[in-house]
């Protein structure tokens, strides 16, 4: 390696932390919500119901009344999230994240939250199956995995997985650029499980 | 990384002393396993070397683009197989052949995804046992995705001033899980192959197919063929470090991505040679010159 390139990895990578092996710890109530600036509903994924009315004159009992019944996170290691370079990454309460999350979906004005399965029109239940992040080279990746089963009169009669990912550079292998990224993929895993649960709506 | 490689590299290959056999009262067994799911290697960039911080920031950006393709390339795998669990199968094994070595005294077992030196180290401060094998494993694509290769990382660490004083050199006290305080060592690698297209998502096609069933079923033998290997390898005679240097060699493949040999430094991944120490109907056994081993799946998935 030449003295110049090592200098200029010695600068990037001084930053890698001087080194710190002490492990990230996630916080759960770390997951951003999602821009909400005003009373009226929030699509999250507008080009699903791009052939709907505005949310202004959505009626309510035409919106899809959903029920989740669960959401767990289902993994062995409940509170692990991966490994930084040398740094263990874990969460103070997964379930908690991952709720968290989940709880977006409510911002979602063509979605209706209902307490009981007589009153739904899917019954939802949702695990975390997978949750980490992965270091190669100058990069750090995250991905999340969803699996949502679906219910309607008592039948499961679908079962999907929706993936979140992030990738990007690995700048200090600090503890911010590890949630942020972590809750950029779980993120990403919800908006595609809500385009999931609104293609499902579609279809009742 | 664990058992850390930092300062001196111990050797690949340590036996188990014949006075160490007598002392283990008890064995537990800890996979450390940092990956989720499977991972297509990519190469470091380099091409910006020479021209210094403007140069490293290139590389940075090109490692990203890459690291970016491969991700998006390898999720229809990873999709295929989010219900499989390679630390399951593999614990499963080691569970089952472990039981063969009477001395060892295997106990409890555990996975862990935390391969820091502080978590591995904590683990060891954890067990009651009198030693501990931690067995490191880690599986991937090779970057055109044409090859899976599992890896594994033996090493059986000392837990009690007994065995502790078994260590053979110069200890670590500072980190407890570096190399060279183990009591036996050694590295073993898996090879499969899918037939190459030349074409990295043609080839994640292949191995994603039905279910990911090639992936599966590749993962799956690496754990029986791997196992019986290092359960064989752990109870080699004390002096048995390596083939004779006169031993007749065959060829052995060697990743096409060389950077890799750069940072994974063992014969069984980059040698050129090796002994030919058995076959079956899957593949062969191969045994290198510093004492590490490969299972080569003949054929492909």
């Amino acid at each position: 390696m030449s003295p110049s390139r090592a200098a200029a990895l010695t600068v990037l990578s001084g930053l890698l932390a001087a080194c710190t092996t002490k492990p990230i710890t996630v916080d759960p109530a770390s997951v951003p919500l999602l821009p909400h600036t005003s009373d009226a509903p929030v699509m999250l994924k507008p080009a699903a119901f791009a052939e709907q009315p505005s949310h202004a004159v959505i009626d309510a009992a035409a919106l899809c009344a959903i029920r989740l019944a669960d959401v767990r996170d289902v993994r062995p290691d409940p509170n692990d999230l991966g490994m930084m370079i040398g740094r263990a990454v874990h969460a103070s309460d997964s379930a908690a994240w991952f709720r968290n999350a989940i709880e977006t979906l409510k911002q979602d004005g063509h979605l209706r939250f209902v307490d009981t399965d007589a009153d739904a029109q899917l019954v939802l239940r949702v695990e975390l199956v997978k949750a980490y992040i992965l270091v190669q080279n100058t990069q750090k990746s995250s991905n999340v995995v969803i699996r949502v089963v679906y219910s309607k009169g008592g039948t499961e009669f679908d079962t999907q997985i929706a993936r979140g990912r992030d990738e990007g550079a690995n700048w200090i292998n600090g503890e911010d650029e590890a949630q942020g990224s972590l809750n950029r993929a779980l993120l990403a895993a919800v908006g595609e499980l809500d385009a999931n649960i609104s293609a499902h709506c579609r279809a009742l | 990384m664990l058992l850390a490689a930092c300062a001196s590299q111990p050797s690949i290959h340590l036996p188990v002393s014949n006075a160490a056999r007598s002392t283990f009262e008890s064995t537990d067994v800890v996979l450390p396993i940092r990956q989720s799911e499977i991972y297509v290697f990519v190469p470091m960039a380099t091409a910006g070397a020479g021209f210094g911080l403007v140069g490293a920031l290139v590389d940075i950006s090109v490692d990203s683009a890459r690291t970016s393709k491969a991700e998006t390339a390898v999720t229809p795998l990873r999709n295929a197989m989010v219900d499989y669990s390679f630390d399951n199968a593999l614990q499963s094994e080691l569970k089952g052949s472990l039981a063969q070595v009477a001395w060892l005294h295997a106990g409890n077992f555990g996975v862990t995804h935390d391969i820091s030196n502080d978590g591995l180290g904590k683990a060891l401060a954890a067990s009651k046992a009198s030693s501990v094998l931690f067995v490191i494993a880690d599986y991937r694509l090779s970057n055109d995705g044409e090859v899976m290769y599992v890896t594994l990382q033996a090493a059986l660490m000392p837990n009690n001033d007994k065995t502790r004083a078994l260590i053979p050199g110069k200890r670590d006290d500072k980190t407890p899980v570096a190399l060279v305080n183990a009591l036996y060592r050694n590295r073993f690698i898996f090879e499969a192959h899918v037939s190459g297209t030349g074409d990295r998502d043609k080839n994640i096609a292949e191995w994603s197919a039905n279910n990911g069933a090639a992936a599966r079923a590749a993962l799956t033998m690496a754990a029986k063929k791997l196992v019986p290997m290092l359960v064989d390898d752990v109870q080699r005679a004390e002096g048995d470090i390596a083939p004779p240097a006169n031993a007749a060699q065959v060829p052995n493949s060697t990743p096409s991505e060389v950077v890799e040999c750069n940072i994974a430094p063992s014969e069984a991944q980059c040698g050129k040679t090796a002994v030919l120490l058995s076959q079956d109907q899957d593949g062969q056994v191969l045994r290198f010159k510093d004492g590490s081993l490969k299972y080569f799946k003949t054929g492909n998935f």
